[in-house]
């Protein structure tokens, strides 16, 4: 038989890949190109690519990122990723016409999907098949169940209510030449509540062509009955594909376990390459440019730029670093994610921290002849809290590992080191050569305006290498920074820390290889840097957890306990640019020169990051919050002189490199000061006074 | 330990920089999937309509998607027809894919009776839905089974088909490959210069642009 297919669906909004809840909550997930060529590297049976978008324009200008899409249309987002589709693409949203399908099959697209456009003149699909054939057009149909269990056709986005049966729906667009349907159940929608296998049998029964279902899979095994209890021909699902490491082979095993005769398929192609190939010429030309643009004494005045918006309950602005969505009433998903949150009653925690042990009690070493888990400490707060929980409070014996960045305070090396003491656990600590990080400072201020490349990313890799060399399939991290900051998900969601999420967002796209050949910098010196392949990961079944998404994660009474309980050290001396004296003791560049850089870019800082945590711990009122920020944001920090020394540059070049990378939707300059908007002033002025 | 997890260096299919592939342009095809998968086994493309620049080419793609009648139509319009009876008959390679394989037949039945390029005697002819799991149009992935090593499909094989017709070559030793399903159907055919393949190579991922390569390296054996 035609092999049933397992389908990801990406859904992009305004040029972003985003999660959906009920067609209506929209999470900004990240940039879609590395996820796509991310599919395509694990064979993937299809992919199906929408755009939800309201506006047909996007604004991905991250001159920090590797990626840079050309254009701002979803049409120029699909040229840039179809060279690396070598599997088949269906596309869908926003197309009215013949013509955009012919746009979009131009630019790489194998199938298009109406949804809409049928709902207003169902000849669209006549004309459609006509002229490109059945098997090019796919009829979407997104259907809502109400609460007496009656089914309608919704269009627009789910919501415009059409009247139309879906069932009649499917036998007309099927007889106007449709050669499949794309079947989504709006109410099960980001639910994880399962398929609504009744709808699926009845399309299926109804109509002669395949029938592709979507909407509701929360786990893997909710994939099969769609094919083996419904009839469909394929399975597709969206947000599940996005938060585990190695989630569409997973979900591939999960099907064939479960009797799915799918193309059994394989991890990995001869043609593509997990680590991206970079084109070197355009590597080193953006490279040259951005340092001849350095060299220039005075840069040139930029026009105004637009304004901007903040939270209206937290002081997130609506440009950051973070990808925020914001509501009706003003407030960002940061500040939603904390309600849901809060919301989570204290059963559910319970039933949460169940699902840990249990799936620690399985994968725990019976033998002792391994550790049971990795936990990555940089001996703060948060390291001694996951110690706590997993060795103490769940009785398991964790291997704790650390990446030396070699940027310690005095505090935090006392605090790193005592874990093994205190808790009576063995430590590794991993140390790259001193001269690499030297220059992988360097390079990372040069490359994408921030010298903490190297942490970020040995942070994110070390412990998993170190995991994957010892036989260890489980990772505990702590909180989910992402989650936590910007609400990018949702705790259902159980997001989990994996390549993807260690490439875009911890290496901004930039991996280890593409530093080869900079500065000296030999495949030998970045060895550390490079993640576990993914066969071992598949072997190991590695998952990457984070305790904060089945314990309440608080940090103020976490680090409490942690001094009361321990004696944890908290910083004896205050940061520059935050009131927090218990953040980061790891890195003295974190909450100093790599958090100046953020300032740079984005016009804000770490004082904001935790006043936006503080406000809604409730711990602050927004005013008290809008003072600290006004406070801290701009301060330009005392470690840049230890960071100048140790990489042997001057403030000068730092500078003028750091002001390449000011975001120019913040930022404009103006008789040779730079200028943005600032938080509750209407009348911008320029930092250096505000100083 | 294996630094870049599945990568493997990438050697082009032949070094013959001879071997460039002529793409041709039907006007509704998926012409950027077939070019990007050729750059992907680096090979040389060049995308043309013209039938002079057809004359000079080592070898050619006929891609497409879309019904009979209209692709039959777009090639005499450019007067490609004729040119590429002509390429075949100078012995040049041909790789028709999807509905550039149908075309390669003498008679078409979707939508009407039209005649084909007459280079694999036979018919394009409706699927038949044989059970109830099986739909038309057939969309997925199918198993195949190879009835020639001397073909694009040397060996069985996974591949990804869309499409509600199928060519029924009148010669059995045309066909190179064969789908189980629907009854039966040609999957690929091969005579002489002439290879043609039902599902699509450039969707098929690493077995597809195998078909690719090993037509990409019959180009550099026909050139040198």
């Amino acid at each position: 038989m035609t092999r049933p297919r397992l389908v990801p669906v990406l859904l992009l909004k305004q040029g972003l890949l985003v999660r959906s809840q009920w067609f209506s909550v929209h999470q900004v997930i990240g940039n879609p190109v590395a996820t796509i060529e991310r599919f395509s590297h694990w064979n993937v049976d299809e992919l199906i690519l929408l755009d939800i978008g309201t506006d047909d324009h996007h604004d991905l200008r991250r001159d920090d990122l590797e990626v840079q899409l050309e254009g701002t249309t979803g049409v120029d987002v699909l040229r840039t990723v179809a060279p690396a589709c070598l599997m088949p693409l269906t596309v869908g949203g926003r197309i009215r016409t013949i013509d955009d399908i012919a746009v979009r099959l131009a630019a790489g697209a194998d199938k298009c999907v109406l949804t809409t456009a049928p709902v207003d003149d169902p000849d669209i699909i006549t004309h459609a098949a006509r002229r490109f054939g059945s098997q090019c057009v796919v009829a979407g149909i997104d259907v809502h169940r109400d609460a007496n269990g009656r089914l309608e056709v919704r269009s627009r986005g789910g919501a415009h209510p059409t009247g139309l049966d879906p069932v009649e729906w499917a036998i007309e667009l099927a007889r106007r030449g449709a050669g499949e349907v794309f079947l989504t159940s709006i109410d099960r929608d980001g639910t994880g509540a399962g398929y609504d296998l009744d709808l699926i049998r009845r399309v299926v029964a109804a109509v002669d062509i395949p029938v592709v279902a979507c909407g509701g899979v929360g786990t893997y095994a909710d994939l099969a009955p769609g094919i083996t209890e419904a009839g469909a021909a394929a399975v597709a699902a969206a947000n599940i594909f996005h938060f585990f490491e190695l989630s569409y082979p997973a979900a591939k095993r999960e099907c064939l376990r479960a009797g799915v005769p799918m193309r059994k398929g394989s991890l990995g192609s001869r043609f593509l390459t997990r680590e991206p190939d970079y084109d070197l010429a355009r590597r080193d030309f953006r490279i040259a440019e951005r340092t001849a643009l350095a060299r220039r004494e005075q840069p040139r005045d930029t026009p105004p730029a637009p304004p901007i918006h903040w939270c209206s309950r937290c002081v997130y602005p609506s440009l950051s670093a973070v990808a925020l969505e914001f509501d009706t009433e003003g407030v960002c998903s940061g500040c939603r994610a904390a309600d849901a949150k809060a919301a989570i009653s204290v059963s559910e925690w319970a039933r949460r921290r169940e699902l840990l042990a249990d799936h620690l009690e399985r994968h725990r070493s019976r033998d002792g002849s391994r550790h049971d888990c990795v936990i990555p400490v940089s001996g703060g707060k948060d390291s001694w809290y996951q110690a706590h929980v997993i060795s103490k409070e769940l009785g398991l014996n964790p291997l704790l590992v650390t990446y030396n960045g070699n940027n310690w305070t005095p505090v935090g090396w006392r605090n790193v080191h005592r874990m093994k003491e205190v808790f009576g656990l063995d430590h590794v600590m991993v140390s790259p050569s001193v001269r690499t990080l030297q220059r992988l400072n360097r390079l990372g201020l040069t490359v994408m305006g921030d010298m903490n490349w190297h942490a970020h990313v040995g942070i994110t890799t070390v412990p998993v290498r170190v995991a994957a060399e010892n036989g260890i399939g489980t990772v505990i991290w702590g909180e989910h920074g992402y989650l936590d900051l910007g609400g990018q998900f949702s705790f259902d969601d159980f997001p989990e820390m994996s390549y993807r999420d260690r490439f875009e967002h911890f290496a901004r796209g930039f991996e280890w290889n593409y530093f080869v050949g900079l500065d000296g910098l030999q495949p030998r010196d970045l060895a550390l840097y490079a993640y576990p392949t993914d066969e071992r990961l598949l072997e190991l079944d590695m998952r990457g957890l984070y305790l904060g998404n089945f314990v309440h994660w608080e940090a103020n009474a976490h680090t409490q306990m942690v001094i009361d309980e321990y004696g944890f050290e908290t910083s004896d001396e205050p940061f520059d640019r935050t009131y927090r004296t218990m953040s980061n003791l790891d890195d003295m560049h974190e909450n100093g020169v790599h958090d100046w850089l953020k300032f740079v870019k984005f016009g804000y800082g770490r004082g904001t990051d935790h006043v936006c945590k503080d406000i809604r711990a409730g711990l602050l009122t927004r005013d008290e919050g809008i003072s600290l920020v006004r406070q801290y944001d701009h301060v330009k920090p005392r470690d840049l002189k230890r960071w100048l020394d140790y990489t042997g540059m001057d403030e000068a070049t730092f500078d003028r490199i750091a002001d390449t990378f000011r975001d120019p939707r913040v930022w404009w300059r103006e008789n040779g000061e730079w200028l943005r908007h600032h938080i509750e002033d209407a009348a911008p002025s320029a930092f250096e006074k505000a100083a | 330990m294996e630094l870049r997890s599945g990568a493997k260096d990438r050697a082009p299919a032949t070094d013959d920089v001879r071997a460039v592939v002529t793409v041709i342009d039907m006007g509704l095809s998926n012409l950027g999937s077939v070019v990007h998968a050729l750059r992907r086994i680096c090979v040389s493309t060049e995308v043309t309509r013209d039938p002079d620049v057809l004359c000079g080419a080592a070898a050619a793609v006929l891609p497409g998607v879309g019904a009979f009648g209209d692709g039959m139509a777009s090639l005499k319009e450019a007067g490609l027809d004729d040119a590429l009876r002509n390429h075949v008959a100078a012995g040049k390679p041909l790789l028709g894919i999807c509905l550039g394989m149908q075309l390669l037949a003498d008679v078409g039945t979707e939508h009407g009776v039209f005649g084909g390029l007459g280079l694999i005697p036979g018919r394009v002819v409706r699927l038949d839905a044989t059970t109830r799991a099986e739909r038309v149009p057939n969309i997925g992935w199918c198993d195949t089974a190879s009835t020639t090593t001397d073909g694009p499909v040397p060996r069985d094989g996974c591949f990804y088909f869309v499409h509600s017709y199928h060519l029924v070559p009148d010669d059995p030793r045309d066909v190179a490959a064969t789908v189980a399903d629907f009854g039966g159907f040609c999957a690929a055919v091969a005579a002489g210069p002439v290879w043609g393949v039902q599902f699509h190579p450039e969707k098929s991922q690493d077995e597809g642009l195998a078909v690719l390569e090993a037509f990409a390296r019959r180009t550099a054996m026909t050139a040198a």
